[in-house]
């Protein structure tokens, strides 16, 4: 929003009043969501296939656009878009048409408070990580409306699987950041960020044994919230069909779809910005390219996470809720109970 | 700016929980209150309580009708449409309503003196609310945990029966 | 009382409702709190934190009717009976969707929710504690959460003895 203000007031010479401060807003808002409905739109399906078909020795996309199928995500949203738009006789009309837009909306809200550069916020708020894990609770409630809405039993327990799966794995996701609230002492997104400056011993995750042990729980947890392998239970095609999304056709499965990798490169940025420094570099404390430096770590990020599902096999439900309460929630428990006595030792230490 | 946000958040808050009321699925009922609940998170915010909108979604929006959504589910009957009575079929509501009405009028004119005066600073914010309920409120926060922990064993004695868990 | 002078809209319905010595008597309570409400409310916080989340939220609706209005305006419309029904890989459909739900969702939705607000509580006692150590208050500090965290953590073993933990 800042970065928006400046260049309307010193490049245009313009006098911003109120008013001029939402149009600046809504400026950011409309940057940022572009940046991330292109990314993943574009980027992330496409890199998915040829991370695939690397990791299975094949090819992957190919034919479209000059390079290794570039423009196939293109041609694959212009094709949704002439697809045949289904509703099944039996559905609830009023919920089916609902549900994928409130999915999309909850994936689209918690980018208002990621802090891509030093002023590149929407909204810079003093409970921005509280935000984000509220907001994102939405997705869950959207995904049962879909399920129970398409009066399809595969549906209806992809729906159940999903909402069960992704509201256990949110408790060792929120206790997770706890550490690092505590190390930091605000939920401001830009107050964390700022706070890790220093290079990489100063990043919260390799800050200390606690908060590295944090980090990985988040990340563990962070793939089962977006519901992807080895984690993606509700969409076993060999039982599910498709999962909640089985009777969604053209535009409203590709808002579903959408959402999913917009998800996948929100967690990855929410894990840049909290435990992996931000837009800060390894060394020093010069601030080069934010924007680019957050980015690659994201970007890192996600990688990981499409080599981790093409690498692992899919877990039972059974081991997934063992590893969720009997493994991450008492091991996030023990984090935050010892960065609680190393900030008390370290502080008398240092007094 | 805040009046028009005012009323539009209120009207529409109104609107989910008449819909809620009248709604004749269950389901349907549910998703109306969820957009109750965020409408009265956007009152919130509007009072310069942050950490309550946020708790309000995080909460009520997000955990209390998830948990209402699996029950509805479990409970509903064989078909989609299930015929419910609403609220709306019922017209012993109208006076009761009328009365409680009557009634919160009466009390907001009364008991409002001495309660109007300025937040300060910082009130509804994290720091603010952490003030309070670390020091002043100390106990009662103890407490809360005390009663998550009735709430616990309250769950998991609903779902066994004598022998144990049912799996 | 205060009346933000700044914003037209409030001053433009205090002119048009009421006169300001009306406002000061008894019988308008209810209207002077809906003002200190406003005012309670820092235009800063407006500006820079909630009103940008209006435009997010208005921006994502926007964009999802957007690409769903071009998909209904680009789309084949050639709907057909059997096209219509609900998918069973390819059979005709047998039975509705009257499956019997576990009962261990409602328990894992209900011990997140238990769980969750334990989180929330947490975060203001973790914003707070840095700021305690400084004050010197370090044993309470730690102790007060501990006693909070330790009650819950003995609902977890309970739960866990119980076997309420195990999906079979």
């Amino acid at each position: 929003m800042e970065i928006i203000t400046k260049l309307l007031t010193e490049t245009f010479g313009l006098q911003l009043d109120n008013t001029g401060q939402l149009v600046a807003g809504g400026l950011t808002m409309a940057l940022i969501m572009a940046l991330v409905m292109a990314t993943c739109a574009i980027v992330w399906t496409w890199a998915e296939r040829k991370v695939a078909g690397f990791i299975q020795s094949r090819y992957g996309p190919m034919r479209v656009g000059k390079y290794h199928g570039a423009l196939q995500p293109v041609a694959d949203m212009v094709k949704i878009l002439g697809k045949e738009d289904i509703i099944p006789d039996d559905a609830d009309k009023p919920l089916f048409v609902l549900a994928p837009i409130i999915i999309f909306i909850a994936s689209l809200l918690p980018w208002a408070a990621v802090p891509f550069a030093p002023g590149f916020i929407a909204s810079d708020m003093d409970l921005g990580l509280f935000y984000i894990f509220a907001v994102s609770s939405g997705a869950i409630v959207g995904i049962l409306m879909a399920g129970w809405a398409s009066n399809n039993k595969w549906a209806l327990y992809g729906a159940a699987r999903g909402a069960a799966q992704m509201v256990s794995y949110e408790i060792p996701l929120a206790l997770a950041t706890i550490p690092v609230v505590m190390r930091t002492g605000s939920l401001n997104m830009n107050d964390i960020v700022i706070g890790q400056q220093g290079g990489i011993f100063h990043w919260n995750a390799f800050h200390d044994p606690f908060l590295f042990v944090a980090f990985m729980i988040y990340f563990i947890s962070s793939i089962a919230e977006v519901n992807r392998g080895p984690f993606d239970m509700p969409e076993t095609e060999s039982e599910l069909v498709a999962g909640y999304h089985t009777e969604y056709t053209g535009m409203r499965f590709a808002l579903f779809f959408l959402s999913e990798y917009a998800n996948l490169f929100l967690v990855s940025c929410i894990a840049t910005a909290v435990f992996l420094g931000g837009w800060n570099l390894p060394v020093g404390n010069a601030v080069v390219l934010p924007g680019l430096v957050f980015l690659a770590k994201a970007v890192l990020l996600v990688l990981i996470q499409i080599w981790i599902r093409w690498t692992l096999p899919r877990l039972r439900v059974d081991q997934l809720m063992h590893v969720c309460w009997k493994v991450l929630i008492p091991l996030s428990l023990l984090c935050l109970l010892g960065s609680g006595i190393l900030l008390m030792v370290s502080g008398e230490i240092a007094a | 700016m805040e009046a028009v946000l005012f009323y539009l958040f209120g009207a529409l808050l109104l609107g989910g929980a008449i819909a809620a009321m009248t709604s004749r699925s269950a389901v349907a009922a549910v998703v109306w209150l969820i957009f109750a609940f965020v409408n009265a998170a956007g009152i919130y915010a509007l009072l310069a309580a942050p950490v309550l909108a946020i708790l309000q979604i995080l909460i009520y929006a997000g955990a209390i009708m998830v948990l209402f959504l699996f029950v509805v589910m479990m409970l509903q009957g064989p078909t989609l449409k299930s015929e419910l009575k609403s609220i709306g079929d019922r017209k012993w509501w109208l006076p009761v309503g009328a009365v409680l009405v009557a009634l919160l009028n009466w009390m907001h004119g009364v008991s409002l003196e001495g309660f109007t005066n300025d937040a300060p600073a910082g009130f509804g914010e994290i720091k603010g609310v952490a003030e309070l309920l670390l020091n002043k409120y100390m106990i009662t926060f103890e407490m809360i945990s005390l009663v998550l922990l009735v709430a616990i064993i309250g769950a998991v004695a609903l779902a066994s029966n004598k022998k144990g868990m049912p799996w | 009382m205060v009346v933000d002078r700044r914003d037209f809209s409030v001053n433009f319905l205090i002119a048009l409702l009421i006169t300001n010595k009306e406002l000061a008597s008894r019988k308008y309570a209810r209207l002077r709190v809906i003002y200190i409400w406003f005012d309670a409310g820092e235009a800063a916080f407006m500006a820079e934190q909630f009103v940008p989340l209006l435009l997010v939220i208005s921006l994502a609706l926007i964009f999802a009717l957007l690409f769903l209005g071009l998909s209904y305006w680009l789309g084949p419309k050639k709907a057909s009976k059997l096209k219509k029904t609900v998918y069973e890989c390819g059979i005709p459909v047998r039975g509705g969707i009257e499956i019997r739900f576990f009962i261990r969702f409602f328990l894992v939705a209900l011990l997140f929710l238990l769980f969750d607000l334990e989180a929330v509580f947490i975060y203001p006692w973790a914003v707070m504690y840095q700021s305690m150590l400084d004050g010197g208050r370090m044993i309470f500090a730690l102790s007060e959460m501990g006693v909070f965290v330790g009650i819950l953590v003995v609902g977890l073993v309970y739960v866990w003895k119980k076997g309420a933990l195990e999906w079979q």
